[in-house]
């Protein structure tokens, strides 16, 4: 037959219905990065490794120059880096991970270990352990044990934290009000915000509210001597729920923390956070962000500091703990295992490498490389390094990973806390049914 | 042969060339179809198909699915308390921002429709909105503008009025997301000017003779015919606007809002899905927002038979 117009329009019309049908008539379409499934390695032999991680501008400059240091160190191997906030991190990845698609080289957090290594989605690293591939002999046991699961290493840790508050001292000492002193309690801490707080006026904070922080609710049930989660069941009692609601509403009331709209604006990155912002003189957060805390203020002139987290009044155990800042993990299904360890031994164990992360990521895991750095530091990275040290010596034993079904009984606190900030509801009720869905969550995912 | 013979057998090879014809014209349409149905099957009933498995296991993603049969529909409607609040800010958002929007649209098109000099300018930046607003950008663009120390609350504060937070307050966030569909009401302008161009002039200087007053003149002249126009945009509207995800979602920062105000259906599906690793409770909810959909339409199919004027009619 001949090309005729007809013909020609037939085709056009065809090839636009096959492109409308691929889009699938959504109105948000994904960015589609171009990723390829895993890694590949083309006939000269290269191979492509990607690694993801959460962090701040600060960290992914340092770690991207890791990555420069190593593939200059080997030539073969090329590393593409995918990283974003913490926000949607771990949702990215459970997508990726559904996809068959995830990065060779994942940042993995403690509260998100179990979930993806008893499914399967990380490389078991304890043969290369064993071979000494990835040397593991000056690591903290606590650590090792911390990235293991089921007796498998599924993550080595990549910096040691702990919860700290974390204040600006150029405040305090325009106040003339002391700092917080290590063996300070939650009313010295109620106290304190609250002085900032009047003596600073209107649009000022003593500290952000952390109420709907399970991180931090954490520490405060340690306190009482046992741990948030015992196997699957979250342990809780509404009496220490109302305790520490109560604590934070009181708090609000006479402004010695954020209101409940600013709370609800506040997100996870560091430099929406009131101490950032100028607007409030202390905040909770992990020991190793005290560096990004400071390069992100609005007034560089502050000096921040780090201090323990309040103690409970009559406290049966210390709620501090050295916790495995991140670790990190090879994906399950990986198509370069051996590279991949290579590359997570050489980011924990090599001194150039150590020496650039610095303490960006919580203090290196590694003991001897920890002395060979300390002298060298400079100061915001000495006080986190003390600050460890004087966690190391008032704390106790970190407790298990938490149980599958952790994310949404967070995301379930944060709502309550939310709840009882703007007065929807007393706080018993909200309470009782934070409770009651904790346990349902938790059931169910087991 | 006989001539009735020969002229029969002329007959048949006839009528097999216009038979063989008729399967070749087919084969050449299947073929130049064949590329959108591939496309359908892969894309579109294929993964339904498989969705609709899904949503009777229970599938974590990261493990292989295991089968839990209506588990999933029963603990949505029975005892998950999230659900139904996905459901009421849905509903209050459906409620609230298709009337809006399509009354905005209408006013607008109405005043375009006048004649004004620069219409296609005022078209087209009317128009834009609805481009750009179902982005990420807009979307957190918004979020500042509208958030404690953003725009709005600056030029509020130099009138002196200190308002609250509009994104982070449970009481109004849904409704800076509702502005933000309002905002983006320049198609449904578009397709309410096109219907207007096409009432004949004569029905309304007609009418306006005979002493209509203009209010007259829209309720019994303008409308009516405008109501198949109306039928099409509440549709598509509504269809939507039910699916709506990425403003709550860049908006609320990906938290369905201050204590789960802007949490919509397809946010809570997401977080179900994605965040807590319920991808066949996350599966079933999206059937049962098919459903929805599908009944609120079907509604609103049937309701036309009251308001909808055809011309013809509605014999079409």
């Amino acid at each position: 037959m001949m090309i005729t117009k007809k013909w020609v329009t037939l085709f056009c019309l065809s090839l636009l219905l096959f492109a409308t049908a691929c889009s699938g008539g959504a109105t948000d379409k994904p960015a589609s990065s171009g990723e390829a499934s895993g890694s590949e390695g083309d006939s000269s032999g290269k191979i492509e490794l990607r690694m993801t991680w959460w962090g701040s501008q600060t960290r992914h400059d340092l770690t991207t120059k890791v990555i420069q240091l190593f593939e200059e160190k080997h030539p073969g191997i090329t590393i593409k880096p995918e990283y974003s906030g913490w926000d949607g991190y771990f949702d990215k990845l459970t997508t990726q991970v559904a996809g068959s698609n995830a990065p060779d080289i994942i940042q993995m957090d403690y509260a998100f270990l179990t979930d993806f290594a008893r499914r399967g989605a990380l490389l078991d690293l304890t043969p290369f352990a064993e071979s000494k591939e990835l040397r593991t002999e000056d690591h903290d046991q606590s650590m090792i044990t911390a990235g293991s699961i089921d007796d498998k290493l599924y993550a080595i840790t990549l910096g040691v934290n702990a919860p700290g508050v974390i204040y600006d001292a150029t405040v305090f000492q325009e106040l003339g009000i002391e700092e917080p002193q290590e063996s300070w309690t939650w009313k010295d801490f109620g106290d304190m915000a609250t002085k900032i707080a009047a003596a600073k006026g209107d649009g000022f904070y003593g500290s952000a509210d952390i109420s709907g922080t399970t991180n931090m609710f954490e520490v405060f049930i340690r306190q009482s001597g046992k741990g948030l989660f015992d196997g699957g069941t979250m342990t809780a009692t509404s009496e220490e729920l109302q305790q520490w609601f109560d604590m934070w509403a009181a708090l609000r009331e006479n402004g010695g923390v954020t209101t409940a709209e600013i709370t609800a604006s506040t997100t996870n990155a560091l430099e929406t956070r009131p101490i950032s912002l100028g607007t409030a003189a202390m905040d909770f957060a992990w020991s190793n962000q005290l560096l990004t805390f400071q390069q992100v203020n609005k007034n560089q002139d502050h000096k921040l500091g780090i201090q323990v987290l309040p103690h409970g009044i009559n406290e049966k155990q210390i709620g501090e703990y050295l916790k495995p800042g991140q670790f990190l993990s090879g994906y399950g299904k990986t198509k370069h295992p051996k590279e991949v360890a290579m590359f997570i031994d050489f980011m924990v164990n090599d001194p150039e490498a150590t020496a650039i992360l610095g303490s960006e990521r919580g203090v290196p895991v590694n003991s001897s490389i920890r002395e060979q750095m300390q002298p060298t530091l400079p100061e915001a990275e000495q006080t986190i390094f003390q600050f460890i040290d004087t966690v190391s010596k008032h704390s106790s034993e970190i407790d298990p990973p938490y149980p599958q079904g952790f994310a949404e009984v967070d995301t379930s606190f944060k709502s309550a806390s939310e709840q009882i900030a703007f007065g929807q509801g007393n706080t018993p009720d909200v309470i009782a049914q934070f409770i009651e869905g904790a346990k349902a969550t938790l059931g169910s995912s087991q | 042969m006989t001539t009735s013979q020969v002229s029969q057998a002329r007959i048949e090879s006839v009528a097999t060339r216009r038979v063989k014809r008729r399967y070749a014209h087919n084969g050449a349409a299947l073929l130049f179809l064949a590329p959108w149905l591939v496309g359908l099957l892969f894309l579109t009933l294929g993964p339904m198909l498989v969705s609709l498995y899904i949503s009777f296991t229970d599938y974590s993603i990261l493990a292989a699915p295991s089968w839990v049969g209506l588990n999933n529909y029963t603990t949505m409607f029975t005892s998950d308390k999230l659900f139904t609040q996905s459901l009421k800010v849905t509903f209050t958002y459906v409620a609230v921002s298709v009337p809006v929007k399509l009354i905005f649209a209408l006013l607008v098109a109405m005043l375009l429709n006048k004649g004004i000099r620069g219409l296609g300018i005022y078209r087209t930046v009317y128009y834009i909105p609805t481009l750009l607003g179902g982005s990420v950008a807009i979307a957190m663009l918004w979020r500042k503008m509208l958030g404690g120390d953003g725009l709005l609350n600056s030029v509020l504060a130099m009138v002196g009025i200190k308002a609250p937070d509009w994104v982070a307050n449970p009481k109004y966030a849904l409704y800076s997301i509702v502005l933000l569909s309002v905002w983006q009401f320049g198609s449904s302008m578009i397709i309410f000017l096109a219907g207007m161009k096409q009432i004949p002039p004569e029905y309304d200087e007609a009418s306006a003779v005979d002493g209509a007053g203009p209010l007259r003149r829209f309720f019994y002249i303008t409308l009516p015919i405008l109501s198949p126009v109306i039928f099409f945009n509440l549709v598509m509207q509504l269809i939507t606007s039910f699916q709506s995800f990425t403003q709550a979602f860049v908006i609320s920062n990906g938290s369905g809002g201050p204590v789960n105000s802007t949490l919509m259906y397809s946010l809570y599906l997401y977080k179900k899905g994605f965040s807590f690793f319920q991808m066949g409770y996350a599966s079933a909810m999206a059937w049962v927002l098919v459903i929805l959909i599908g009944v609120f339409t079907l509604l609103v199919f049937r309701s036309s038979k009251l308001w909808v004027h055809y011309e013809d009619g509605g014999k079409s």
